[in-house]
């Protein structure tokens, strides 16, 4: 898994977690954000102001879509939902990271 | 999905935010709504919670900005793919649009294609004796020289070194002479056309040598070791391109020369340059002389000098030295110039010409593939119609119609393309000999480009309108009105429209080839003033090394000359210094004797040393008196034989034969008083259509010794045949040299029909070439108007066949079908003569004979275009008058 830097990693990191919350359906940006912290157990906490450029810049490369609608409250708001590219991209990236994680982990925690 | 939710609900178009601005801040609102619910539902204040939820955002600036960045990037992404997707939707529709009608496709293809290749094949030409730079270092920097006053544009070698001491707008100044030099040492002696130069000559033009070396100011200097360059093409030829070239020795005009180096084959720039570069190395009493003129002077501007001021220091220098010295012997004015310019001459304007006219060609085309899409587009008002019906915006259906048009014009740009490789290379084969560059014209990639961006262009030219008025005709409700109707009376007056400036287009081109024509006709019946059948005429170069003294020179000649006369094909023979029509001129001062010795009363004339024999051998008639003969010789009196131009203004109307006039190289000291002996018929000397001037012929054998290093101990053998194939005395001459001197090359001798010919060979290939291309406009403009009236007779037929069902006579219905044809036409001949005043004046100076507007040509072509245009609509015509009344109305 090519890592260049730090922020490159993180980027990448965000992006296929958005992926993964929007594959359990469609949802506006603050369900997205509600969603990582409860996921995660507040374990990590995403500063609001770098959610919304990774949303566009998903958006943009394609994988996923964005549309207007309303919520149950009877507000505005943009939903976003994973797209037949964003699937298949999310697919290749759980992949990678399950091998990388694995032989991190091989090197960090070896077997007692 | 989305209803498992529950929230699934689009929002109208009217709810959604306009904007990607909007739709951002929409969107953050909302998540800092959002956000601060949910710590007021934890507990705190409003305040507070709406503090919390801006802090959580961050930066909310630099967010709001990277997300509408994203967003606008993310339109534009989508409005391109959007585009290419609709162009590529096109493409394949227009390609089936036009599979479906391939008649009328391939007709615009095949207009389209004579159109576009006619102007690119000119263009190619165009290209690569006009524009392509030459293979110098900054080639615009180079200029040349000329002096300008006097009637000889070349430089005595001291003016050149006083302009090469006080200019300072160069950073180099060169001088140049063409001469010939042999080379001997090998089986046949052979004359290489060489160029004597001085030490800065390839500084000037910029040009490194490909091996070796060029001149250093050590090698210009008088006394030291002769050395010599020499061109790729020289090199190659008679050297086998030997990479040891450099170092070796060669034999020329006898004298050891060292190559020291080869220059590069770009700069064989033309086919006629020099072979070889000797250095000029003037000796000290030569870089004195100022009274004879033969240099050639080029220059490199210096960065930063533009023309204009490299000119006004020119002219000050030259108005010094005037002053400073005897003004006869130099200039008063320098006229600097630019180099390509100089070179190109006055082909520049007879090739812009011809890229013009062919421009009119293929307007003509665009207009008839026009006028067909305007009769297809009538027909193709219902499928328009629908898809406007369906949603496509004038816009769209625009855009569509024009990709189908550069579908059209890209087929006719490739076969356009096939076209001017043909054309270019007919163009070179024809062209004549003396256009420089013109050899290497080819479709290269730059043509191409060229062709592809006609095609692009064409293709909006003649697209546009038909497809503005299918997509406005679209959306009046032609289904109401069963398309028929529509827009035809609009439609009509576009196609009427087309026509006329097709017909205005046609006479313009017309005109110009047919004062051509006429300028040709008239051209080829000039009498040059001497007789060119059967004449071959070698230009013969005595070595300085055995020929040193002027006596020398003209005994050899003398002996040339009797050997060639022993020759049993020869009628007669003789020598001059210069043929007629062959570029070539000498000028001098003369004045008879009784008048004052000042400037006004010695006017510049040609001058030619002939020898006896030499008139009755060129059929130039004797007027009066008689030719120079063997007793006019060195000791003997001096005389001179005169043209009727110089009698009639040297001595009006009284007899000239036994009158006095100075000689060649007189002063008011030494008048050299010279007795007029004879007064031949004026020749057309420096070309056919240029006028008569007045020349005095001196005898060889009087020439002052000391001119012959001048002109290179040259003169040119002519011989008149006794059958009339001057080519069967090529070698009889060669044989008559080589019994005088084995040593002595010959150049390739030329007939005097061959420089009549070439003299004609300009205005031909003007002539042709428009003559063709107006051809080409007048048959593209028949066709479009045949069209038009082919299609008036198609959307009258109802009326028609109703006048006729109520008596027209077929006579009537054929004057209303022809009339209503040449309307446009006859608009189209006024607009064209109106355009034609203004625009032959271009042709003036290819003219001969000829003024712009000359009436005969303007009748004859509106007369051939009227003639055309009723031959094109007669049958149209007649198929109307065949219109089957109870048809036509039943259907």
């Amino acid at each position: 898994m090519p890592i260049n830097t730090a922020s490159d990693f993180l980027h990448g990191t965000l992006d296929v977690l958005i992926l993964k919350t929007l594959s359990w359906g469609p949802r506006h940006g603050y369900a997205i954000a509600r969603w990582l912290e409860t996921g995660t157990d507040e374990a990590l906490q995403i500063e609001d102001g770098s959610l919304y450029p990774a949303l566009y810049r998903l958006e943009r490369k394609g994988w996923i879509e964005a549309e207007w609608g309303v919520t149950e409250t009877k507000r505005r708001a943009k939903f976003y939902r994973l797209s037949r590219a964003g699937q298949e991209h999310l697919r290749q990236q759980t992949a990678q990271w399950a091998e990388f994680s694995a032989a991190v982990s091989r090197i960090l925690l070896p077997a007692t | 999905m989305r209803g498992d939710r529950g929230w699934g609900r689009i929002l109208p178009a009217r709810l959604r935010p306009r904007g990607v601005a909007e739709e951002v801040d929409t969107e953050l609102a909302f998540h800092l709504e959002m956000r601060a619910q949910e710590y007021a539902g934890r507990g705190l204040s409003d305040e507070a919670a709406r503090a919390e939820a801006l802090r959580r955002m961050g930066d909310l600036d630099r967010v709001r900005g990277t997300c509408r960045t994203l967003a606008e990037a993310r339109e534009r992404d989508m409005r391109r793919a959007e585009w290419w997707d609709e162009f590529r939707q096109d493409l394949r529709f227009g390609a089936r649009q036009l599979l479906r009608t391939r008649g009328l496709a391939a007709v615009a293809v095949l207009t389209l294609a004579l159109g576009i290749g006619a102007t690119a094949a000119i263009f190619g030409v165009v290209d690569a004796v006009v524009l392509r730079p030459l293979p110098f270092a900054e080639p615009e920097r180079v200029v040349r020289l000329r002096a300008d006053g006097g009637g000889v544009s070349s430089v005595s070698n001291a003016n050149f070194l006083d302009w090469q001491a006080q200019a300072r707008s160069f950073t180099a100044m060169t001088a140049a002479v063409r001469t010939g030099i042999t080379l001997t040492g090998r089986d046949v002696p052979l004359l290489l056309s060489d160029a004597q130069v001085s030490a800065d000559y390839f500084r000037v033009f910029g040009v490194r040598p490909m091996l070796g070396r060029t001149f250093v100011p050590a090698d210009d200097a008088a006394g030291a070791a002769p050395v010599v360059v020499l061109s790729a093409r020289a090199w190659a030829r008679y050297f086998a391109s030997d990479s040891g070239i450099v170092g070796r020795t060669l034999s020329l005009d006898g004298v050891p020369h060292t190559v020291i180096g080869v220059m590069p084959p770009s700069f064989d720039y033309i086919d006629n340059g020099p072979e070889a570069w000797v250095p000029l190395a003037l000796t000290p009493e030569e870089r004195a002389q100022r009274g004879a003129s033969y240099l050639d002077v080029y220059a490199r501007l210096r960065p930063g000098v533009s023309l204009r001021e490299a000119q006004a220091e020119m002219s000050a220098i030259a108005g010094r030295i005037a002053s400073a010295v005897d003004s006869t012997n130099s200039p008063d004015e320098v006229l600097v110039r630019p180099f390509a310019e100089d070179l190109v001459g006055d082909y520049r304007g007879r090739l812009l010409t011809l890229l013009g006219a062919v421009g009119f060609v293929l307007l003509i085309a665009c207009a008839n593939v026009a006028n067909l899409l305007l009769a297809r587009g009538a027909a193709r008002t219902k499928e328009l119609a629908i898809r406007g019906a369906l949603g496509a915006g004038r816009r769209r259906l625009v855009r569509q119609l024009l990709t189908e048009s550069l579908v059209l014009a890209l087929l006719g740009g490739a076969a356009g393309a096939l076209l001017a490789v043909l054309g270019v290379r007919g163009l070179v084969a024809i062209g004549p000999e003396d256009v420089p560059r013109l050899d290497q014209a080819r479709v290269d990639g730059r043509v191409l480009l060229f062709t592809l961006a006609l095609a692009v262009i064409s293709s909006v030219v003649f697209g546009l309108a038909p497809a503005l008025r299918s997509a406005r005709a679209s959306l009046q409700g032609a289904l109401r009105e069963g398309g028929r109707t529509g827009a035809a009376g609009v439609r009509d007056r576009l196609r009427g429209g087309l026509v006329a400036a097709e017909v205005a287009m046609a006479l313009l081109l017309l005109t110009g080839a047919g004062l051509l024509t006429r300028s040709a006709v008239l051209l080829h019946q000039v009498e040059p003033g001497f007789d060119p059948t059967g004449v071959l005429t070698a230009r013969i170069m005595l070595p300085a090394e055995t020929y040193p003294t002027g006596e020398q020179v003209v005994h050899a000649y003398q002996r040339i000359l009797d050997e060639a006369r022993r020759a049993p094909e020869v009628a007669s023979a003789g020598l001059t210094l210069m043929v007629p029509l062959a570029a070539d001129n000498a000028n001098a001062a003369v004045s008879a004797e009784g008048q004052a010795f000042t400037e006004e009363n010695r006017p510049m004339v040609n001058f030619r040393f002939t020898s006896g024999g030499y008139f009755a051998t060129m059929g130039i008639p004797m007027r009066h008196g008689r030719e120079f003969t063997r007793q006019d010789a060195a000791g003997s009196p001096r005389v001179a034989v005169i043209n009727e131009t110089l009698a009639r203004k040297l001595f009006g109307d009284e007899p000239a034969v036994g009158r006095r006039i100075t000689g060649l190289t007189a002063d008011p000291d030494d008048p050299q008083w010279t007795t007029v002996v004879g007064v031949v018929g004026d020749i057309h000397d420096a070309g056919l259509g240029a006028p008569t001037v007045p020349e005095v012929y001196y005898p060889v054998a009087q020439a002052p010794p000391d001119i012959w290093p001048l002109l290179q101990r040259s003169l040119v053998l002519v011989a008149r045949s006794k059958t009339d194939d001057a080519a069967a005395l090529e070698r009889p001459l060669r044989e008559a040299v080589a019994r005088v001197d084995r040593n002595l090359p010959t150049a390739k001798p030329r007939s005097m029909e061959a420089y009549v010919a070439e003299s004609l060979a300009t205005s031909r290939f003007s002539t042709l070439l428009l003559g063709t291309l107006s051809a080409i406009g007048l048959v593209l403009a028949v066709v479009g108007i045949y069209g038009v009236i082919a299609y008036f007779v198609a959307q009258r037929a109802p009326e028609i066949s109703v006048r006729m069902a109520l008596g027209a006579t077929p006579r009537s219905i054929l004057g209303l079908v022809v009339r209503s044809g040449l309307r446009p036409v006859g608009l189209g001949i006024g607009v064209g003569l109106v355009a034609s005043f203004w625009l032959t004046g271009i042709l003036s100076s290819l003219l001969y004979g000829v003024t712009p507007t000359d009436p005969a040509t303007v009748v004859g072509v509106v007369l051939l275009l009227l003639g055309a245009a009723v031959l094109a609509s007669l049958v149209p015509a007649r198929r109307a008058t065949r219109v089957d009344p109870a048809r036509v109305l039943q259907g």
